[in-house]
């Protein structure tokens, strides 16, 4: 309620105001006014003094820029940096020139002459610096230097001492108005200061008067509110004067009574609160224990599990995960799922948490990193649902898996390479191959399939055990992948077969350079347990595309080539061709033809005589074996016997050929009692188990004198495993069968094969003695043999005499034996035994001719 | 307005950046895509709208990259509000300039540094960042890059973004070769027409007849300072055999110490005694090199296609007189065999120690768009050559090169290879090459003893860093040698 005749505070504190507002106002307008002047004084000085000292300094630091520009222009060392600087330089003198004529106006006005100075100077400096910029251009950067250190070094010095000049003359002007200017402004200050002081005298005595009055009665309410604060008994309150602090004393006790209702009723309530508290807290004691609960399942489980939030910030992580991931709890709380995931692709992260969120379940294996440590791991992202369904967490599992990638790469690589050498398997050759073939197709280049087999792997793996068989094999594969080029591969394809792919070939002919390498690196023995061990190769070569398209096709052709190196006597390569092709197919035509051909009595035995060289008598025969096919005709030895040699067939021959000769010389036995029978024992035969025992067999069957049966062998067959073939001579020689070396002078005609196995008997090759009557080497050839066969105490027998010249020169030599179609063709045995057994032939006579000279038998 | 109108452009490219992916970049919508990315990820609060990304360039590199008034410096700052601090970085290996700047976030690097610089973890592999962006290293004309995988990538990994084309021409003196004075004189010595040549050997023939140092004139200005000296010698031993000739068989066994490798360092040495007298001098590289044929005191020179934008400017003493060729080859059997390299390439690496790589190369994708690089090609006198197609199209860039000079450059691609070695070591296998072929063009050993000796610390070089390691990176440099320049194909 408003009280007539009562002055409000508002009314007190407005009066108040105004008075302090006027006194303030005064204040203001003098200070304004000094202001005000002191501005003045400072635009005059700027004017005057300042803008022209600061546009001296400015061009004083562009010129000096321009001059640094021109020093480093000579200088710089990259010629590409050069238009550039002439760029920035132009520019600059541009600008330069711009402003030197602005400020050479506004110094004309007061100095004339400096002003025409500055000019001149400038004029000479800036065509100075065109000529550098135009050096520079043409990249004459000696003559940049030496205009740079001539005439344009005095321009420059010219300027900034007119410039420094002008400077201090407008410094000294400067320095004169300051003072002045500094003057003034002190004595407006002294006269503003007793202003201000006497106006705050005025304001504060009457804030002194109305503040005493306000404070007091203030306090009594202050006085009554701690009291009502504390609960205590205060009383009614009595104020005087009518104004707004009475007013608020009236309210005061009002609100009094109405707080002393309230805080009955707020203590009624604070005992039912309590009670409530009490059942709460039994609750969540409750809850806690399950949430422990789970909490230790989760923190013992080896599974690595993270909690993300939905949004995919991380909140919790067990210690498995950091065992797993290598990463402590504190690098990854509330870190961004995506990151802690490290997927190599951030989408599948994404990915991840939108199949997660929609209730999915998202997977993957990947490589990670532990520390410096790499591993394989397994993430499985799900969410967590509140009671409506709703997903409230991401929950990511991880497992290290590495254990198992590794089994796994294991097992991929035994599926592709071969355990004991280390070498690509035939299924990995295969895919090298096909890969080598597709390049070269599109590339237009041509591929090598080198077919590689050894020549004595069996022997070795035979005599000495597999341990050493597979110690030579490490010790081949070593060898070939340091023989081969760096883009070659080496594959073995089984047992002791290697494959060489060599591909980016320009030519076929370079496989051949490969092919040589390789057989080069065979030529020092193999060390195998303190074992010296010889073995070769023998390699097929196939071209792509000269002879296949297809790696399949490839493959076969150089495994014929290869065939065909062995057969050419092995250690050498052999490039497959054509004829290779059709050789392989009359091959497997022969072998079809001739399984069975012994059954079906196609074969036969022939026999042709050897007759003594002094008499004429006939002493012996040797046993041929000769096949007349319904299908293919009479078939050369020469064409089967390797064809049987190959697949085996040449055991059954050789034996039946041995029995039919050891049957017929017991027959003939009967007639000449003497009568010796030579029969050809194939390399085949020789070695295969038993074949000492089978000869002794059949002499013993026939009743045959061993003496009178000789055994021929070709001199390769001791090339290889002397070992073996001694120890089966020497069985031979031991049971008294005669021993001879057929072919000699073909192969090795080793002096020393002869001293070391116990032969009884050489046969000098046809060849020689074809040409005996003509050929001067031959004759001395045939000479020599003859002589140191003599020397060693062996018999002599000369293959091929064809004519009765041959004969008296053989004769004359004092060889032993002969035998040729001079005395006649090979015939059956019927024939033979009517015609030549214990029969002689007539010696030669000087005039006669072998046309001339009759068979005589005696 | 103009602010919602921003907003909205940003929204809008932001949304295609995420929805369309990688995709081949048309003119212009590569650089709008990579500043529309820097913009929403200050949107997003991913980057302070005042970071900065510190550059390290070299001399000659600031003006080509930035802009000659750094134009393009404050085109990419008033666009985005990311600042850009640049510092000049001196004339060495990247690998010792990231070395010594551990805080800078984006520099140069030679193409045959990446090996070095990826193994020893200094420059990102950009791969994950260009598939974020949508940033396709596409080899395509008419807009993709020229042979990126030669430029750019190790493998499948992205080492560096292309910015600066650089396979090697011969620059002839053409009023010389066209003179009829001249061209009767060589057919009388020398009994065959006077022609640009095509092999090493016609080459050397050719500047021996123009080797006239008593008239002032050379007949050559390769550079043959002892840093560069492997950049000259490796297109004669690369193009002594047909496919390829290998600088190590596949157990990394050098094979220069070889008939190829004693040939191509005769050729390398033999020429140089038709150059001027100081050119082994240390330092005496393109600075030397390139002046020497603007003033026209040498026949030939060999360099980038950069020397043809500058002996083509205005003032130019030799404009009009030069013409760009092939560099030459050699005849294995009937077939002529040339190969080229990039032997600079001035390309843009993300450093791993730069607190702003995704700035860092977002910048590079702005910088190397279309539209955006004509302007850095297109500097006069800078050192940044084509490395787009549409580059070669452009006829400011044909009027600033001449259309021939581009016309060579654009052939020169198909036979150029991968420079270096491919390894990492990569610069202790060329500092050893470059000292021992510095001997011998000093006339201190044989080519024989050069190449032994190279290959002696090759081998040594290989063995102190692993052979194994080393295995399957040099598996990646010869299958880079024959590779097609398709962009690897994105993992969905």
């Amino acid at each position: 309620m408003k009280l007539p005749g009562r002055f409000g505070l508002l009314q007190q504190l407005l009066v108040g105001f105004a008075g302090a507002g006027v006194l303030v106002l005064i204040l203001l307008f003098a200070g304004n006014r000094m202001l005000e002047r002191s501005s003045e004084r400072l635009v005059d000085t700027l004017e005057r003094h300042v803008r022209p000292l600061a546009r001296l300094h400015g061009l004083q630091a562009r010129v000096g820029n321009l001059r640094n520009m021109e020093l480093e222009l000579g200088h710089l060392e990259d010629v590409f940096a050069l238009q550039s600087q002439i760029t920035r330089l132009r520019s600059e003198i541009g600008t330069l020139e711009r402003e030197i004529g602005a400020f050479s106006m506004v110094l004309g006005r007061q100095s004339p002459n400096e002003a025409q100075r500055l000019a001149g100077h400038w004029r000479d400096y800036r065509s100075r610096l065109e000529q550098q910029a135009r050096l520079a251009a043409e990249m004459d950067l000696a003559g940049v230097r030496g205009v740079t250190a001539g005439g344009s070094h005095i321009s420059y010095l010219s300027i900034q001492a007119l410039l420094t000049e002008v400077a201090e003359q407008t410094e000294a002007a400067a320095d004169g108005a300051y003072l002045k200017a500094t003057q003034e402004q002190q004595a407006q200050r002294k006269d503003f200061l007793w202003l201000v002081l006497l106006g705050g005298m005025v304001i504060f005595i009457g804030l002194a008067y109305s503040g005493q009055t306000v404070v007091r009665r203030v306090g009594i309410l202050h006085e009554h509110a701690q009291k009502l604060a504390a609960g205590e008994e205060s009383g009614n309150i009595v104020i005087a004067r009518h104004d707004e602090i009475g007013d608020l004393a009236e309210a005061f006790g009002t609100m009094r009574q109405q707080v002393l209702t309230r805080e009955a009723a707020l203590r009624a309530s604070q005992v039912e609160l309590e009670q409530r508290v009490q059942e709460r807290t039994a609750d969540l004691k409750s809850a806690n224990r399950r949430l422990v609960r789970f909490s230790q399942i989760v923190e013992q489980n080896p599974v690595g599990i993270l909690i993300a939030r939905i949004g995919g910030t991380v909140e919790f992580v067990n210690p498995a995960f950091s065992r797993i991931t290598g990463r402590l709890p504190d690098d990854l709380i509330e870190q961004p799922l995506i990151e802690v995931m490290r997927t190599a692709d951030p989408l599948d992260a994404d990915n991840a948490m939108r199949v997660a969120t929609a209730g999915g379940i998202w997977e993957i294996e990947q490589p990670s990193r532990r520390g410096d440590s790499a591993y394989w791991e397994r993430l499985r992202l799900g969410s967590v649902h509140d009671e409506k369904g709703r997903p409230t967490h991401l929950l990511l599992s991880c497992e290290d898996i590495t254990e198992q990638r590794t089994q796994m790469e294991k097992i991929t690589y035994q599926a592709h390479y071969d355990l004991l050498t280390g070498l690509p398997n035939r299924v990995l050759a295969n895919d090298r191959l096909i890969q080598a073939v597709s390049r070269a197709r599109r590339d237009g280049g041509k591929v090598g399939a080198m077919y590689l087999d050894l020549d004595n792997f069996k022997e070795v793996n035979d005599t000495l055990g597999h341990a050493v068989g597979d110690a030579l094999l490490r010790q081949v594969a070593q060898r070939l992948i340091a023989a081969v080029r760096g883009e070659d591969v080496v594959a073995r394809l089984g047992g002791d077969e290697f494959l060489i792919v060599a591909g980016g070939l320009v030519h076929g002919d370079e496989a051949a350079a490969v092919a040589e390498k390789v057989i080069a690196a065979f030529t020092e023995p193999f060390i195998l347990d303190e074992r010296e061990l010889t073995t070769s190769p023998s390699i097929g070569i196939a071209i792509y595309p000269d002879d296949g398209s297809e790696p399949m096709v490839l493959l076969r052709n150089a495994d014929l080539a290869m065939y065909e190196a062995k057969d050419s006597g092995r250690n050498m390569y052999r490039f497959y061709n054509r004829s290779i092709h059709d050789l392989s197919l009359q091959r497997l035509e022969i072998g079809r033809c001739l399984r069975g051909a012994l059954e079906r009595q196609e074969l036969h035995v022939v026999y042709h005589p050897l007759v003594r060289a002094d008499s004429g008598c006939i002493i012996g025969a040797e046993a041929l074996l000769r096949w007349n096919s319904p299908e293919l005709g009479e078939v050369q030895p020469s064409t089967f016997i390797p064809v049987a040699e190959q697949n085996g067939l040449i055991v059954d021959l050789g034996r039946w050929v041995l029995r039919e000769a050891c049957a017929t010389l017991a027959r003939w036995r009967l007639q000449q009692d003497s009568f010796v029978m030579a029969v050809n024992v194939s390399p085949r035969q020789f070695r295969t188990s038993g074949f000492v025992a089978m000869v002794r067999d059949c002499l013993t069957e026939f009743n045959v004198p061993p003496q009178q049966l000789e055994i021929e062998i070709t001199e390769g067959l001791l090339l290889r495993n002397q070992g073996e073939v001694r120890a089966i001579l020497e069985e031979l020689h031991a049971l008294g069968v005669r021993l001879s070396m057929d072919d000699f002078g073909t192969g090795y005609s080793s002096l020393s094969y002869l001293r070391e196995f116990p032969f009884h008997t050489v046969k000098i090759d046809r060849s020689f003695i074809n040409d005996v009557s003509e050929d001067r080497s031959d004759r001395a050839l045939v000479i020599a043999a003859v002589r140191m066969a003599q020397a060693l105490g062996l018999q002599i027998i000369a293959e091929g005499v064809e004519t009765d010249e041959q004969w008296s020169f053989l004769m004359a030599q004092d060889c032993d034996i002969l035998q040729g179609f001079r005395f006649g063709m090979p015939v059956t045995e019927s024939n033979f035994g009517k015609t030549w057994v214990n029969a002689r032939v007539s010696r030669p006579e000087s005039d006669q001719t072998a046309r001339d000279l009759p068979f005589i038998p005696v | 307005m103009a602010r919602n109108r921003r907003l909205g452009m940003t929204i809008v490219l932001s949304w295609l950046t995420i929805s369309i992916g990688p995709s081949i970049s048309l003119a212009g919508e590569q650089g709008e895509r990579a500043l529309a990315a820097v913009n929403a990820m200050i949107a997003a609060g991913e980057v302070r709208k005042d970071a900065t990304i510190k550059v390290a360039f070299k001399s000659g590199n600031i003006a080509a990259l930035l802009g000659p008034a750094l134009e393009l410096q404050k085109e990419w700052e008033q666009r985005t509000g990311v600042m850009i601090t640049a510092r000049v970085i001196p004339q060495q290996p990247a690998l010792l300039n990231l070395k010594a700047n551990p805080d800078i976030d984006l520099t140069v690097a030679r193409t045959h540094e990446f090996p070095d610089l990826l193994e020893q973890g200094l420059v990102e592999d950009l791969t994950p960042l260009a598939k974020q962006f949508g940033f396709t290293i596409d080899g395509r004309p008419p807009q993709g890059f020229i042979r990126p995988r030669l430029q750019g990538y190790v493998g499948d990994r992205l080492a560096a973004i292309p910015a600066d084309g650089d396979v090697m021409l011969l620059y002839l003196r053409l009023d010389m070769l066209e003179s009829p004075v001249e061209k009767a004189a060589f057919r009388k010595v020398h009994g065959r027409e006077l022609a640009i040549p095509t092999t090493w050997q016609e080459y050397e023939q050719l500047i021996q007849f123009f080797h006239r140092p008593q008239q002032g004139m050379y007949g050559s200005a390769e550079q043959r300072e002892r840093e560069s000296a492997w950049m000259l010698w490796m297109p004669r031993y690369l193009s002594q055999g047909y496919p390829q000739r290998k600088l190590f068989d596949d157990k990394l066994m050098p094979l220069i110490d070889s008939p190829a490798g004693i040939a191509a360092t005769e050729s390398y040495v033999r020429t140089v005694r038709y150059s001027p007298p100081d050119i082994l001098g240390e330092g005496k590289d393109y600075s030397y090199t390139l002046p020497l044929f603007m003033q026209g005191k040498v026949f030939s020179t060999i360099f980038t296609v950069a020397g043809a934008k500058l002996l083509n400017t205005a003032a130019s003493p030799v404009r009009g007189k030069f013409i760009a060729v092939p560099v030459p080859g050699t005849r294995v059997g009937k077939r002529l065999v040339r190969r080229n390299l990039p032997i600079y390439g001035n390309n843009l690496v993300v450093s791993t120690k730069g607190t702003q790589r995704k700035l860092a190369f977002l910048f590079t994708m702005w910088l190397t768009d279309p539209d955006t690089s004509l302007r850095t090609v297109g500097v006069k006198g800078g050192f940044t050559d084509p490395f787009r197609w549409s580059h070669l199209n452009d006829a400011r860039i044909k009027e600033l090169y001449t259309a021939d000079a581009l016309a060579v450059f654009a052939r020169e691609w198909d036979i150029a290879v991968l420079p270096g070695t491919g390894l990492p070591g990569d610069g202790d296998y060329l500092d050893a090459l470059n000292q021992q072929l510095w001997l011998a063009a000093s006339g201190k050993q044989s080519a024989a003893e050069a190449m032994r000796r190279t290959a002696l610390e090759w081998d040594r070089i290989t063995q102190r860093n692993g052979r194994e390691k080393l295995l399957p990176w040099l598996k990646i440099f010869n299958a880079g040698l024959v590779n097609s320049d398709a962009a690897p194909a994105v993992a969905k």
